[in-house]
């Protein structure tokens, strides 16, 4: 019983309301996959997976919001270049799954590192604002060693390649150093010189030319490039206002693709119909306005920067993902955080919730 | 002393915290506005097209009914028999396809390759027939493999073994999955033995595989009457 003292303590000193809910959306991701998979050979394969994560990842988030207001500047330099490591080791001793050399395997059991690196990602991202802070509108001193930073990110994601990633630190990134009070002029440049690397890699990666056009007129190209996208609508369509209900949404099942990671809301829809669906969205809507909230109570740059860059790389994941499903943006393997199944993928999310907590007492308390 | 011009609230990081959550909050409203144009308002658009796309419809031919003699010996009778069935698709290149995957799935049966590649053939091939139950298990698995390849039921015809019976009796030929008198009494009381086909319909996935849970009867399926004649078994063809 002793051994469990610890445990109970770290729960009970740490649990907050946003964990409890990151909790309970969590296991009702569980669920949901197991929705999305219930009638194949092995119905608890993904499920069972996932509620190993999840507990796994439900001490992490504890310990992080234990141990975020402990961090320094030492060991965030140390967690960044661990993470940006694995991204080059993941090119070399990884796997290829889907064209992608993102996996590192063992056992059976899959790591996505650009998944795990998300939220190192910010945190060293808001490192570096707080360090160039008093240099913020200087092109030397402001501007170029926070776009290098990226451009260092980007190069091992691109080479993966791991498109979907590549959009979220991209996104990530604009959205926090235009809110970190940057001149809009820096974002603008880098967003022009972005422009004709996009346009190199389309050309580079031909399947993301045919995801574009099958993104433009999905009925035209129904059985190539656009039957995705029409798999998506017409998987939402067959929920309805009030939905199927859980194991009963057959398009899900028999024509769905990923419907337990990738195209997981549409499953979602599915089983609950548009009004299952409305909470959801107030969900991540309240996950953003939580965000402003303590970005603004917060005075420190860094905590300020780090709490805010993380509930923007989570809502954006998750406002992407909801996009892609609707057919408001062309395809790309992006998963509904804490929803789809992956281990690295909620691992990650919910170290990342426990990080916003962990940084967002501190500022409370101080 | 003047006061000093109030900043303007996109020079604050507070002010464009806040445009970036209007920014959240109005990409909320167009996900909104899609999924009630989805789920909603084209609703009916989508499932028409879906279900043009994956349902089918199907028959279950009914048992054909018994020639009996006036007192209840049967002449001629029915049995359902099962057999591994091979829809031949229109397109040659499935077929050629298809021959190499029915090779490696089912290397124990001779393929009838001629017949399969032969234009004009049937489009149903028996290409094992009185399957047993132990039999049909592990064919329904590889069936799922392949979904032109299907386990379907087929009946056989017997009759008595007198040969004067049997000419009066008339003969029997399979058309379309129904089992049809051609001559003799078997033609002259086709109506009443012929009974109506049920009909059913499914959903299937992508690649064609029935999804065994969306299975709905449309139609019931009603046997063949048995009808008696006048005459008696051991009497061949005398007339009572």
């Amino acid at each position: 019983m002793s051994g469990l003292q610890p445990l109970s303590s770290l729960i009970r000193r740490n649990m907050t309301a946003v964990t409890a809910i990151a909790l309970a959306l969590s296991l009702f991701g569980c669920l949901a996959i197991y929705n999305a998979t219930f009638h194949l050979a092995v119905p608890f394969f993904y499920v069972g997976r996932q509620l190993i994560w999840l507990l796994l990842g439900s001490m992490l988030m504890l310990a992080a919001v234990n141990y975020a207001a402990r961090l320094t500047s030492r060991s965030i330099l140390t967690l960044v270049l661990c993470a940006y490591l694995s991204l080059w080791a993941v090119l070399r001793f990884g796997i290829r799954i889907n064209h992608m050399r993102g996996w590192f395997a063992c056992q059976g059991v899959l790591m996505q590192p650009s998944e795990l690196a998300k939220p190192v990602f910010v945190l060293g991202l808001s490192w570096l604002l707080k360090r160039t802070s008093t240099h913020g509108t200087c092109w030397y001193r402001g501007f170029l060693p926070l776009h290098l930073y990226l451009l260092l990110w980007l190069v091992p994601l691109a080479l993966q390649p791991d498109f979907g990633a590549l959009l979220i630190y991209s996104l990530t990134f604009a959205m926090l150093y235009w809110a970190m009070g940057r001149p809009i002029r820096h974002t603008a440049v880098a967003a022009a010189a972005a422009l004709p690397a996009t346009v190199f890699l389309l050309s580079l990666k031909p399947y993301l030319k045919v995801r574009l056009i099958g993104f433009l007129n999905p009925e035209l190209h129904a059985e190539t490039a656009g039957w995705h996208i029409l798999q998506f609508q017409k998987t939402l369509a067959n929920g309805g206002l009030l939905g199927q209900s859980w194991g009963k949404g057959l398009w899900s099942q028999a024509y769905l693709p990923l419907a337990y990671s990738d195209s997981m809301f549409a499953a979602v829809g599915e089983a609950l119909g548009f009004l299952g669906l409305l909470p959801i969205l107030l969900l991540m809507l309240a996950w953003v306005g939580y965000g402003y909230r303590r970005f603004i109570q917060i005075d420190d740059d860094f905590r300020a920067a780090a709490v805010l860059g993380i509930v923007l790389l989570l809502a954006c994941q998750a406002f992407i993902h909801l996009s892609v499903n609707l057919g408001l943006m062309p395809t790309t393997g992006l998963t509904l955080p804490l929803f789809s199944y992956g281990g690295s993928s909620l691992l990650s999310t919910l170290a990342a919730v426990g990080i916003v907590e962990g940084l967002s007492r501190q500022a409370t308390t101080s | 002393m003047t006061d000093p011009a109030p900043a303007h609230f996109l020079s604050t990081r507070a002010g464009r915290c806040r445009l970036l959550a209007l920014a959240f909050a109005l990409w909320t409203l167009i996900i909104v506005l899609k999924l009630s144009q989805i789920m909603i308002l084209q609703r009916d658009r989508y499932v028409a097209e879906m279900s043009r796309e994956s349902w089918r419809e199907g028959t279950i031919p009914p048992l054909r009914g018994r020639l009996l003699d006036r007192n209840g010996t049967p002449l001629a009778w029915s049995t359902r028999h099962f057999a591994l069935i091979y829809h031949v698709p229109d397109n040659p290149a499935l077929i050629e396809t298809d021959i190499v995957d029915l090779a490696r799935l089912l290397p124990a049966i001779r393929l009838p390759l001629a017949e399969i590649r032969r234009p004009g053939a049937p489009r149903e091939i028996h290409l094992k027939q009185a399957i047993s139950p132990e039999e049909a298990e592990v064919l329904g698995e590889i069936c799922r493999k392949l979904p032109r390849l299907r386990l379907g039921s087929y009946f056989v015809r017997h009759t008595h073994p007198n040969r004067q019976i049997r000419k009066r009796l008339g003969q029997v030929k399979n058309f379309r999955g129904l089992v049809i008198g051609i001559s003799g009494q078997e033609k002259e009381q086709d109506h009443l033995l012929r009974g109506c086909p049920g009909k059913f319909r499914i959903m299937v996935d992508r690649k064609g595989n029935w999804l065994p849970q969306t299975w709905q009867k449309v139609r019931e399926l009603r046997p063949g009457y048995d009808v008696y004649l006048p005459l008696l078994a051991e009497n061949g063809d005398r007339q009572p």
